[in-house]
């Protein structure tokens, strides 16, 4: 992987991030579910921070915990036959 | 609920004639009829019925947003309730796929831009009665408590049989000013009320405004105000008097120019104070009393220039946050957190930057706290809460919100669900009223119980049963999940509702939405030491109760891939769903698998897409999604198979850059 296309991709989330922080609702309802659910409104400010601080060892070693066979679910939707025209 | 719908990286994959090709499954699309702020609007054949309908796809930008996406749903179930021959029938909120669109009636015909443009001014006795059926229709809708908020002859149609239809109801654009600062100038700066320009709340009176300016035209053929800029215009609504109607067209009635005078009078309570008295005052039936004068400001321009100046900057805001983020790295939030002696935790966050207060009340209860046999508690609670409570009556909240020009809504996930409000910030202790009383006293029995079931159901129904791919993200959770939290959905199964009694309702709500198990957070225009005393003043009544226990939300690791095919018989093309497990949204792995997931689905550049779409055409569609739990997390990857292109295929293409991922440095 390029340096180059991993700091895009956090700059992609650091645009989407500040785009969803300009509406005031935003901003309240997130910090009203960090805050209810984890009991740490911070995060509204933590994990951007973190998500500067990834490394490409940081990416594969989580790719390598999660994106693994075993733990897949996969799911196939298929038209049912005849049932429409 | 996150399902399919809220992929976080829907790419913009459109047929060869422009429009989302997931229409396709249930509309054959015949015509583009037009572009607005909101969207692309077709003219479409519902494969179902056979009905014609317009549609409105909304932007990408809208649909991918869940709050704003949420606030958009409630305006389009409140303008639902208008049924009226004068006003364009919405019919229902949908989505395919990625794709979210309203689905309205269809009128053939023209609107009064161009009938205006072509001939000038109506003739009197036309005029009159295209006016008389845009009233009735105005009319039919302030009873409803809705406001339009955006009338201009662009939204009003004539149909092919020369009825008039006032289209768009609550749906033309977004009036509270989060909307400013994402964008855009709010409504149509020439049809603009003067508290519009100002930034100021809009009610049923600012439409009357909208519609003398329009009445002006109808009867002269010339608009009341001329700009060339959008700022000029803004301060023309704000600070200018139309030229008299008697110089353009000195035989018209004088009770007609009257009635026009009075409706766009710049103070609201100086105008008719409903449709019908602006009818009786066109009609010459009662005689047009001058505006009173009770304590007149006088209008100073400098004074109305810096209002003005306000509505123009919070449009700028946009631009301003996004470079003050690409120069200092990402933007920090300031807040402070006080807890009340009931438990309750208060988050009060300043922001001077536009006169608005956004609220939120989140409460730490959702479908991952139903037991089995109980499910659709939690979302029937959010049905609940709208039917009122001591103080506040049935369906009032959002009405009392919406006529001070705010708005409300809710919104529920496996760990939360909650309440919110964006209002004039002078209009933050009516919002902090509303939630205290039905945080205290909600009105729970039989019958309202009995309504929202039903509406709770019909909702299931409409939502599962009744739409392609509607069980496709239920079954992922039922094979994916072992512990109940997470293995079921929130909406909830027909016979547990059914099931549901008063003393359950009640016993939820006592266990559930207490202040102890709360958070109230207010982001805006306040001082954070006022605010605070205010939410003493109501919340502080309201009694603490013991902490629930919360559920098991952590699941055991599974041990191999889980698989299953579904039949769907609304469903026009297949659909394939890839979901992985995921830590808890706290865990330190969570900030590497969020940029996983952009470089992954993040977009076109993104590998899935690349690989998938671009190089292999194996697909029409990637997307990306994620359900961020307290407990395991799901993550999932969505792909739709090119006609003909085996599923196998599509699998392995994606399974080679998941595990390109876990080799390269």
């Amino acid at each position: 992987m390029s340096d180059a296309e991993l700091e895009g991709a956090k700059r992609q989330l650091r645009r989407e991030h500040a785009q969803q922080l300009q509406s005031t609702l935003a901003r309240a309802l997130m910090l009203g579910e960090y805050a209810a659910v984890f009991r740490d409104p911070g995060m509204i400010n933590t994990l951007s921070r973190r998500i500067e601080a990834v490394t490409k060892a940081d990416l594969q070693r989580a790719a390598q915990l999660y994106y693994k066979d075993t733990n897949r679910t996969v799911v196939v939707t298929m038209p049912k036959a005849g049932s429409r025209p | 609920m996150p399902n399919l719908g809220d992929a976080d990286a829907t790419l913009d994959l459109r047929s060869a004639t422009g429009y989302p090709k997931e229409l396709e499954q249930r509309y054959q699309v015949l015509q583009e009829l037009g572009r607005g702020g909101m969207g692309i609007v077709y003219k479409a054949v519902d494969r179902e019925t056979g009905e014609v309908v317009a549609l409105k796809v909304l932007k990408p930008e809208i649909a991918e947003d869940a709050h704003q996406l949420e606030r958009f749903k409630n305006e389009v179930r409140l303008a639902r309730r208008i049924t009226h021959k004068n006003v364009c029938r919405i019919h229902e909120f949908g989505r395919l796929g990625a794709t979210a669109f309203i689905s309205m009636e269809y009128v053939e015909g023209r609107s009064l831009r161009p009938i205006l443009e072509k001939s000038g001014k109506l003739p009197l006795e036309e005029g009159l009665r295209v006016t008389r059926q845009i009233c009735a229709g105005l009319r039919e809708a302030h009873q409803q408590g809705i406001a339009h908020r955006d009338l201009k002859p662009e939204n009003l149609m004539l149909d092919a049989a020369g009825q008039a239809k006032i289209m768009d109801f609550g749906i033309a654009r977004r009036q509270d000013s989060t909307a400013t600062i994402s964008g855009s100038i709010v409504g149509t700066p020439a049809y603009m009320s003067p508290e519009q320009a100002e930034g100021k709340p809009a009610d049923h009176r600012s439409d009357l405004y909208s519609l003398g300016l329009i009445l002006y035209e109808i009867f002269t053929g010339k608009a009341p105000f001329k700009g060339d800029s959008v700022a000029g215009m803004i301060l023309k609504q704000i600070r200018e008097t139309p030229p008299p109607m008697r110089q353009l067209e000195p035989a018209l009635p004088t009770h007609l120019k009257q009635a026009v005078v009075r409706a766009v009078e710049k103070d609201p309570a100086h105008r008719f104070q409903s449709v019908a008295e602006f009818e009786e005052a066109l009609e010459g039936r009662a005689p047009v009393a001058p505006a009173p004068v009770f304590e007149r400001k006088p209008r100073l321009p400098k004074a109305s220039f810096a209002a003005a100046a306000v509505v123009l900057l919070a449009a700028a805001a946009g631009a301003y946050l996004w470079t003050r983020s690409r120069a200092e790295g990402p933007i920090e939030v300031s807040f402070r957190q006080h807890t009340l002696a009931n438990r309750l935790r208060v988050i009060l966050s300043e922001d001077h930057f536009a006169p608005t207060v956004s609220m939120a009340v989140t409460y730490n209860v959702g479908a991952g706290d139903e037991r089995p046999g109980r499910t659709g508690l939690a979302h029937l609670f959010e049905h609940m809460m709208f039917e009122g409570s001591e103080n506040v009556g049935k369906g009032e909240h959002s009405v009392l919100v919406e006529n001070h020009g705010g708005n409300s809504g809710n919104r529920i996930a496996p760990d939360f669900s909650g309440f919110f409000q964006t209002l004039a910030a002078n209009q933050l202790e009516l919002g902090l009223f509303l939630e205290a009383d039905r945080m205290r006293s909600p009105r729970i029995n039989q019958a309202s119980l009995d309504t929202q079931r039903h509406a709770v159901i019909e909702e299931v129904h409409r939502g599962r049963d009744n739409r392609p791919y509607g069980r496709t993200f239920e079954t992922a959770l039922d094979v994916a999940f072992d512990n109940f939290p997470y293995k079921h959905s929130g909406s909830g199964v027909e016979e547990d509702l059914n099931a549901v009694a008063v003393s359950d309702l009640a016993e939820f709500f006592r266990v559930y939405y207490a202040p102890s198990n709360a958070v109230l957070s207010l982001v805006g225009d306040f001082r954070s030491e006022a605010a605070l005393s205010l939410v003493r003043k109501h919340f502080d009544p309201i009694p603490r109760q013991p902490l629930p226990a919360g559920p098991d939300v952590t699941d055991p690791p599974q041990q191999g891939e889980r698989r299953k095919t579904i039949d769907d018989a609304f469903a026009r093309s297949p659909l394939v769903n890839v979901h992985f497990k995921l830590p808890p949204r706290t865990s330190p792995d969570w900030p590497p698998l969020r940029v996983t997931r952009q470089l992954l689905v993040g977009g076109r550049s993104a590998r899935l897409h690349q690989k998938l779409f671009r190089e292999q055409e194996l697909v029409t569609n990637v997307s990306g999604g994620v359900q961020e739990n307290r407990g395991t997390s799901l993550g999932s990857f969505n792909f739709f198979p090119r006609p003909q292109k085996d599923i196998a295929q599509v699998e392995k293409a994606a399974y080679d850059e998941l595990n390109r991922l876990q080799r390269e440095l």
